[in-house]
């Protein structure tokens, strides 16, 4: 086995078991942290995908600022009074045997599927080789993206303001 | 080399577990946090073809790119979302939300 596959499995477990933790909890805040741990090792698999930029912003985006968000409105909306009921609802079995049967079709196809994998796939993309690409092949789609940002962030701000009791934004 | 269905695999298991997430939690937040795993699955699929079958194109990158940027402004939204029901409702339980629903 080599050392490339070694770090596969340790990245891909470590990624699964915390997902397994994200799902199955008690402690939300234990979820949240697992979440950062989770991403974390998928940027990692990035990297053994010759990806080191977006491995990048993997981190710097998911693991930085959606965890840092997410503890954030969490502290906000447990400061009045936090619910002692639990996390989960009455459908884990349901769902256990959806995710499970959705688990294995899929992965049933993927291995059974006859992809053309190319011969030389150890082709370094560098960060300025991204940077052309995205701003020749892709720059309509680059520019909707941006638009889109900005719709989010006003939406966000519009959405979370405190309205006072006439209605009005404060 | 790794295979390609390592990957594909890998991507499948933690789609399923955010799928498992989205349907047993009930916690708004924590829904949330289901579909980015469910994101960060399909991401990786992205990433795996984009090495394994268009290697000097790199068009998986740029999609993982545009889902990146996408998952960010869905998780603004959604948070900011969440925090006025949170206002109106003083609870993040999702079975909670029903004013829609009479």
């Amino acid at each position: 086995m080599s050392a490339a596959l070694v770090a596969f499995y340790i990245l891909a477990a470590i990624a699964i078991i915390a997902a397994v933790v994200i799902v199955t909890s008690s402690n939300i805040m234990h979820c949240v942290f697992f979440h950062l741990l989770a991403l974390t090792a998928v940027g990692g698999l990035y990297i053994m995908l010759n990806a080191d930029f977006i491995a990048g912003v993997q981190v710097l985006i998911y693991a930085g600022a959606v965890t840092t968000m997410l503890l954030f409105t969490l502290m906000l909306a447990k400061a009045k009074g936090a619910q002692p009921r639990a996390l989960d609802n009455q459908q884990r079995g349901t769902a256990f045997i959806v995710a499970a049967l959705f688990c294995f079709g899929l992965s049933f196809f993927v291995t059974n599927s006859n992809w053309s994998v190319k011969k030389n796939v150890d082709i370094i993309i560098s960060t300025e080789r991204i940077g052309r690409i995205l701003f020749r092949t892709y720059l309509i789609p680059f520019e909707v993206i941006s638009v889109v940002l900005l719709v989010a962030v006003i939406g966000a701000v519009v959405l979370a303001s405190k309205e006072d009791e006439k209605g009005e934004n404060a | 080399m790794i295979p390609l269905t390592h990957f594909l695999v890998f991507s499948a298991i933690l789609f399923s577990i955010g799928v498992y997430g989205l349907l047993a939690r009930r916690n708004a937040i924590l829904l949330l946090i289901s579909v980015e795993l469910m994101l960060n699955a399909v991401n990786v699929n992205f990433m795996a073809f984009s090495r394994y079958i268009t290697p000097k194109a790199a068009t998986g990158q740029i999609y993982t790119l545009f889902a990146v940027a996408i998952g960010a402004c869905e998780i603004g939204v959604g948070l900011a979302i969440v925090l006025t029901i949170y206002r109106s409702r003083q609870t993040l339980d999702v079975d909670k939300y029903n004013l829609l629903k009479w």
